[in-house]
């Protein structure tokens, strides 16, 4: 047991480094890839389908709907959403200059304050016109609830699409704040489409879905945009 | 027997780190990190040759993380192509002049805590701090006194452990010899050979406080 035998550990050590880099760049080039054209492309093709589709289905729903409000009233009302929703979407969906994605505690903020701000907005900026915020019997928020999910279930689902795989530290995180941007846009719409400004209906109708979504990419999010082994990802030995 | 005690300790783990850790200099850690960021670039733009450069410049780094992580070479090994095909998998979405190495460094990290829930072991492992990791990944330990600790502690359970248990084990992981030929050396099975290597192989890990089961060695 004497150490004057050449480091036979340090020259398998280095076989067997040789071997795996061999190993990985043999499977990368038999796994195709995106470069960044292709995947610019595609991620255009796939941002203008999640654009026009809450749009086509808007459209479809009856599109803005004035009713009682004052047409001042619906315009600071949808332009401050609008301006709301961009910063949203902004920090939710950007990365910022980090390939790990924007800090946690950005994204904890924007998941946080999206649907405070959003409501406040509308409650407030309502609060300032007379009979704004009046009961609607017959409007308890349902119909928005659906119309909320419906017009930002499409843009959630190619959003996580789009970031799959692709966040090792905060996914769950990334999920919710993308639910956030989406329902931040659809909230957009429904404010065009919906008058009623009664609490209660904004609570259920407006901010609910808005943190069902919330909700919902964070819990895909941790599945879907989580880094994980590929499913054809076993070591080959 | 100290030496030899240390080569075991170092074979099994313990201090496959300073086996494998390379003590940069900070010029160097700029040149590769630079190199990586370059390499990215160009392999995010479609020049395929360009993945070796991205391997040559990431993996050295990220595999002795992962082996002081893991302290099982077979594991970093998975693991470090797990890391550097998600790379792969991901390079359209690379921005050109973002820092390749933090990437990297946490799909490794999250691959390898995947790695530890996946086989079930402590929850201990999991819930390590990422800022400890990364901390302990960029710094250069001192495995000096570690390395003679765990040949002493190597050296006593070599010496405590029954007679056939530790020649079996000394043949297949010093020796380098197969199952079949340290079964034909001893006259007996391979899979007698087998208990006792895993037996010893347990009893080493205990003392050595390495966290992951040993490896099934039926493979």
């Amino acid at each position: 047991m004497s150490d004057s035998k050449p480091p036979a550990s340090d020259a398998r050590t280095g076989l067997t480094d040789a071997l795996l880099r061999a190993r990985v760049i043999e499977r990368s080039a038999r796994e195709p890839s995106p470069t960044r054209a292709q995947f610019s492309l595609q991620q255009a093709l796939i941002s203008s389908l999640l654009v026009l589709v809450p749009l086509l289905v808007f459209v479809a729903s009856g599109g803005v709907r004035v009713g009682p409000r004052p047409e001042r009233l619906l315009v600071a009302t949808a332009l401050g959403s609008a301006i709301l929703a961009i910063g949203v979407a902004i920090v939710g969906i950007g990365r910022g200059r980090s390939m790990l994605g924007r800090p946690r505690a950005l994204l904890l903020a924007q998941v946080l304050l999206t649907p405070v701000l959003l409501f406040g907005w509308r409650a407030l900026l309502s609060a300032r016109y007379p009979k704004m915020t009046l009961e609607w019997a017959e409007r308890p928020g349902l119909r928005c609830f659906t119309l909320s999910i419906l017009l930002a279930c499409v843009p959630l689902l190619g959003l996580l699409w789009l970031r799959r795989g692709s966040d090792p530290v905060h996914p769950s995180l990334t999920g919710a704040a993308l639910g956030a941007a989406a329902g931040a846009g659809a909230w957009v719409l429904v404010d065009l489409w919906c008058p009623v400004s009664y609490i209660p209906h904004l609570l259920l109708g407006h901010v609910l879905p808005l943190l069902v979504l919330i909700a919902l990419g964070a819990l895909v999010g941790s599945r879907v945009i989580a880094v994980g082994r590929g499913p054809a990802a076993v070591m080959e030995r | 027997m100290a030496t030899f005690a240390g080569k075991i300790a170092q074979d099994m783990g313990a201090s496959a780190a300073r086996q494998f850790e390379r003590v940069i200099p900070s010029a160097a850690i700029q040149s590769s990190t630079e190199r990586a960021n370059s390499a990215m670039e160009r392999y995010a733009q479609g020049d395929e040759s360009a993945f070796a450069s991205v391997y040559d410049a990431v993996a050295p780094r990220v595999h002795a993380y992962l082996i002081r992580q893991a302290r099982d070479r077979a594991i970093a090994d998975d693991l470090l192509q797990q890391t550097l095909l998600q790379i792969h998998r991901k390079r359209g979405t690379y921005v050109a002049g973002l820092p390749v190495l933090p990437w990297a460094f946490a799909i490794a990290r999250r691959l390898y805590i995947d790695e530890c829930r996946r086989r079930k072991t402590d929850a201990l492992w999991s819930a390590r701090d990422v800022g400890e990791d990364d901390q302990r990944a960029w710094a250069q330990p001192d495995d000096e006194v570690a390395t003679r600790e765990a040949a002493r502690l190597v050296e006593a359970e070599l010496l405590r452990m029954p007679g056939n248990q530790r020649v079996a084990f000394e043949l297949l992981k010093v020796d380098g010899l197969s199952h079949q030929e340290a079964a034909e050396a001893l006259g007996t099975t391979v899979n007698a050979v087998k208990l006792r290597a895993f037996r010893a192989y347990t009893a080493i890990r205990t003392v050595l406080g390495c966290p992951l089961a040993p490896p099934a060695v039926g493979k």
